[in-house]
């Protein structure tokens, strides 16, 4: 049963078609999470009736002859850090579980729903998306699908987890720092960043103003890409989100650039990853020296990542702990620890370090700038590992003694820091655990990366792994 | 932050913590505070080296 509802295009075909019921779609979803969410603990609230109704009105409008979206009967669900109209939004924490339910739905989930898709429930994630774990004090641990003792990687370890499951073929996340790449990377699936302010991030609590992105998670690029589109748009109710252009990108994914210039990050992008890492990196680099399309693959460095990934730590800090300070001073015993800690030390940031952190992003920026003079699309671990046992603080990678929540963002950091669009992609064939690379793109160039993402699909080098039964 | 090493350090970090949120904060905290200050501080001084000279990035803003 649960095999039947991860492929999200296939099944809106059948439900326009009249093949499926979105109920009965609906109702397996359901049954399903039910069944097996216990064991691995992604959902923090199943919206059984109102998935119900949602989906006895498409059915409805069906059956009227009246139009149905693209996405008409998908199951999806979101991380806890979206509104979700009368559900009080999480994020996380059990600070704002006293609050009032939202009043409306985020701009994003509205434009899935309006889209036909059918909304089933809450995702769990790190407090406050600070973390890359999901080992959630308040709400227990997000547990791997495809090795329930290790962690779903964070802070959207629920959305990546509930679509490696099956549970929904979409999901939605948000990536500060590289909350949507690791998880995805971590559980085997497909996940986007997009350009800076390229979604809206309207009702979805914040964490970093100024590096918050929002995107969906996918079990293929064709549901991403689905998925993307649905969400696209420029909105007053997020003021970054101001998009130069709506691309509906789906239509082209069978378009591949001939001659693509692909660049191979050295230097900081390959230093303290595991053999198995590089390896998922070397896997997709020789697929694109064997395309067809004459893909040129060059080995490249970005000199200031180190310095990016650093300054995007102190800001992170600093950004968060002056937005809870409030709550840091009213209720600092009702925190996850590990968040408080990280809070109210970036709290005592210096301001004069704020400002050299801007000033490394303007450099970096430029830089990344310069590159894409000379290379398409880049090309890096999206993790230093595969997933870490459940309780893990450290991992040996490489011969090396490695703190586990600090250096799982190593790779994603520099890159959400000046806010270029990148998807994690799982990669085939490099180990009993599952593994993802980065693409990058320049800024506003999702097209670029989702055709090239679709074109390693096809070849077989990228694909999520089967749903755990 | 060069005073998280110092011999005194989670006095400091006692007072730093008072000064910010004005509220008592047990010792297992003010450990954990401390440890991702020395962390923060690290980053903070790679982010310093890195830099550029700021009256070089003065002079390319009024070019610009």
């Amino acid at each position: 049963m649960t095999r039947n509802i991860t492929d999200a295009l296939g099944l809106a075909e059948r439900v326009r078609e009249g093949l499926d019921s979105a109920e009965s779609i609906v109702a397996t979803c359901l049954s399903d999470i039910a069944a097996r969410d216990p064991a691995l603990n992604c959902f923090t609230a199943v919206l059984a009736d109102q998935a119900r109704a949602d989906a006895a009105a498409i059915d409805a409008r069906l059956r009227a002859g009246a139009p149905v979206g693209p996405l008409a009967g998908v199951p999806f669900a979101v991380k806890n850090l979206f509104d979700i109209e009368g559900l009080t939004t999480l994020a996380g924490s059990k600070i704002l579980a006293g609050r009032p339910a939202a009043t409306r739905d985020a701009s994003v989930v509205q434009r899935l729903r309006a889209a036909g898709a059918i909304l089933v429930g809450a995702l769990n994630m790190d407090e406050f998306a600070y973390g890359f774990s999901t080992e959630n004090s308040h709400y227990g641990a997000t547990r791997n699908p495809h090795d329930p003792t290790r962690i779903a990687g964070g802070s959207s370890g629920g959305s990546a987890a509930a679509v490696s499951a099956g549970f929904v073929p979409i999901a939605l996340g948000s990536d500060t720092n590289g909350s949507i790449r690791v998880p995805a990377a971590l559980c085997g699936v497909f996940g986007l960043k997009p350009t800076y302010g390229r979604l809206s991030r309207a009702g979805s609590f914040p964490f970093v103003d100024s590096l918050d992105h929002v995107g969906p998670f996918a079990r293929t690029v064709r549901d991403l890409a689905a998925a993307y589109d649905a969400m696209q748009g420029a909105d007053a109710d997020d003021p970054a989100c101001s998009p130069p252009d709506d691309q509906p990108i789906l239509p082209t994914l069978d378009t591949t650039e001939r001659g693509l210039r692909i660049g191979i990050l050295g230097g900081w992008f390959r230093q303290g990853a595991s053999e198995e890492a590089l390896a998922a990196v070397d896997r997709v680099a020789a697929a694109f020296g064997e395309h067809a399309g004459a893909a040129k693959v060059v080995n490249v460095d970005l000199a200031g990542a180190q310095a990016a990934r650093s300054a995007a730590f102190c800001l992170t800090g600093a950004e968060g702990g002056s937005l809870h300070r409030r709550r840091l001073s009213e209720r600092p015993l009702d925190f996850d620890p590990a968040t408080r800690d990280r809070l109210l030390a970036g709290l005592m940031l210096p301001a004069g370090v704020l400002v050299e952190c801007r000033r490394v992003r303007r450099q970096f920026q430029a830089e990344a700038r310069a590159l894409f003079e000379t290379v398409d699309l880049l090309l890096a671990p999206a993790t230093p590992c595969a997933a870490p046992r459940i309780g893990e603080s450290i991992v040996n990678i490489a011969g090396r003694d490695t703190p586990v929540r600090a250096n799982l963002g190593l790779y994603t950091q520099p890159i959400s820091f000046i806010g270029l669009p990148a998807i994690s992609a799982p990669v085939t064939e490099v180990g009993p655990l599952p593994l993802g690379v980065q693409l990058i793109a320049p800024a506003w160039r999702e097209d670029r990366l989702l055709q090239a993402a679709h074109w390693l699909e096809q070849t077989g080098v990228t694909r999520a792994p089967a749903p755990i039964a | 932050m060069n005073g998280v090493d110092g011999g005194d350090e989670l006095d400091e970090v006692r007072t730093a913590a008072w000064t910010l949120i004005d509220v008592a904060l047990p010792q297992a905290c003010l450990l954990g505070v401390r440890a991702n200050l020395q962390i923060l501080a690290g980053h903070a001084a790679v982010v310093r080296s890195a830099s550029v000279d700021e009256k070089t990035e003065a002079a390319e803003v009024f070019r610009a």
